[in-house]
């Protein structure tokens, strides 16, 4: 598993459980970062482990409260079906079994009046989660650090004026994850980086000739 | 941070303490260094909220299975009838009073995971009250746990539901017994076959809990666990080393995790999960 010292020493979290309350509650904070902290309504499904425990271990609970923005170990996790009526943010549970996905995962489809997009999660120990897909893209994403997730046309100079850009803004590139519909088709990069990303480097990469659309997920605590 | 021989071997040939060294395996930054060591003391102020919650708290869990044990043990120690003595019993309530927190939805410190968020903390909380240990001195000790839970993630696994309680409280009690230990000036020898001696006797352990809650029997494990962890901080800290070197004990865990049926790894399909009470308890509580 490799974890790091505030893997193993963390997460601050509400309890009972680090895979099924810690981490379905990250899942929803990224949920909610990736749909700019406003999210109309939900339609998740739970999957296999996450599906059979949910209830006792407070997963839908924990999940909507990521959605409605709050982190792990904010107390008023308890209370995020109330909190979720006075934001006015519709949501539906339904379970299902996937021998595919990992145990503890799930599948959220989140709409606000800008976009809907579909995202399947993992919650994967210690409250550690991983995105695994954002609509027909499949990839592995921690959000321990800030991480663009930039959809563009599969054309020449994109991924260098990308990178071109990162570094002329001082912001270091950790890893870079490259993947396309087909060619000359859909394409979407996804950077983890080391250095907090403004609404400034969003722009600046929004502005890059044939991207597309930028999302944001700051490195969750 | 992928075996203990590194982790003793970076000490001895930097010239470094057990804390200093776990820090230079993450980072060579002073500053990162820095700032890693605040953020665990940090941690270790919630780890005493939630230790203080606990003890005095009235809530019970949900499910109404636990709830006012730490309360009602803590009571004993303090009226001096603990048979393990005021320190002992101090780190049994106070691992007690996390494992509460966490079952009732409360703030804790996962420390590897919720269901063993007692053991370590409660040993380092109470040892610094009792013997005067500076938070600076407690942070050193949280790091030192640190590594020996990042070795055991490397070589193992930190999750029941792979290796059963073993990684879970096994892991959590090799942590603390190491932290007992560094606190009380084992060298980083000492500390690593503290660590050994927890996860040894910790072998097999399975995680079956009651209508798969974090509960029973994981409120009064911790307790239990807490206790055991600095049994085996002293004993090595007399010299008694385990036979079995420290990384071959790590990598037996985890091969013992995989031997393990399925029913006994975080899938309330076995043991006390299954037994007559179990199975009435989850069926009021669930359906």
């Amino acid at each position: 598993m490799d974890a790091s010292i505030f893997d193993v020493i963390g997460p601050v979290m509400i309890g009972p459980s680090s895979s099924h309350t810690a981490g379905s509650a990250r899942i929803g904070l990224a949920i909610n970062k990736i749909m700019n902290g406003h999210i109309d309504s939900a339609d998740i499904v739970l999957y296999n482990s996450f599906a059979e425990t949910g209830r006792g271990h407070g997963t839908d609970m924990a999940l909507i409260g990521g959605l409605i923005g709050l982190s792990a170990d904010d107390p008023m996790l308890r209370e995020s079906f109330r909190l979720a009526g006075e934001k006015g943010m519709k949501y539906t549970f339904s379970l299902e079994q996937n021998a595919r996905f990992h145990p503890n995962t799930a599948v959220v489809e989140a709409k606000n009046n800008e976009k809907t997009v579909r995202i399947r999660a993992s919650s994967v120990g210690g409250g550690s989660i991983r995105v695994n897909a954002l609509d027909n893209f499949e990839f592995s994403v921690s959000c321990e650090l800030d991480t663009l997730l930039i959809s563009h046309k599969d054309k020449l100079w994109v991924i260098s004026d990308i990178a071109t850009q990162m570094g002329k803004l001082d912001i270091n590139i950790a890893s870079m994850h490259v993947s396309r519909q087909k060619k000359g088709g859909e394409a979407l990069t996804i950077l983890e980086l080391d250095n907090t990303v403004s609404d400034k480097v969003i722009s600046k990469i929004s502005n890059i000739e044939n991207v597309e659309n930028v999302v944001y997920i700051p490195k969750l605590i | 941070m992928n075996s203990f021989e590194e982790l003793i071997r970076t000490c001895t040939e930097k010239d470094l303490d057990f804390s200093e060294a776990v820090l230079s395996l993450i980072t060579d930054s002073d500053e990162e260094k820095k700032s890693i060591f605040l953020e665990m003391k940090h941690r270790l102020q919630i780890m005493k909220k939630s230790i203080e919650e606990g003890l005095t708290s009235d809530r019970v869990s949900i499910s109404r299975m636990t709830g006012m044990n730490a309360a009602m043990y803590y009571k004993r120690v303090k009226d001096g009838k603990s048979l393990l003595g005021g320190m002992l019993g101090k780190i049994c309530a106070y691992a007690l009073a996390c494992a509460e927190v966490n079952a009732f939805m409360g703030v804790i410190v996962a420390a590897p995971t919720a269901g063993s968020c007692g053991i370590m903390p409660s040993a380092v909380v109470a040892l610094g009250e009792e013997y005067g240990f500076t938070d600076d001195d407690l942070t050193r000790a949280l790091i030192v746990s640190a590594g020996v839970g990042m070795v055991i993630s490397h070589r193992a696994t930190l999750s029941g539901a792979q290796g059963g309680c073993q990684a879970e409280c096994g892991s959590a009690c090799a942590m603390s017994a190491a932290a007992v230990a560094y606190l009380f000036g084992g060298d980083p020898e000492t500390c690593i076959h503290a660590a050994a001696l927890a996860v040894k006797n910790s072998l097999g352990l399975t995680c079956d809990p009651v209508a798969g809650l974090v509960e029973v029997p994981c409120v009064k494990r911790n307790g239990v666990y807490a206790v055991f962890a600095v049994t085996c901080a002293d004993m090595a800290l007399s010299g008694i080393r385990s036979v079995v070197p420290p990384d071959e004990v790590i990598d037996a865990m985890r091969e013992t995790g995989e031997a393990m049926p399925g029913a006994f790894r975080e899938t309330s399909r076995g043991g006390l999960a299954v037994t007559p009470t179990g199975v009435k308890i989850k069926k009021e509580l669930f359906g």
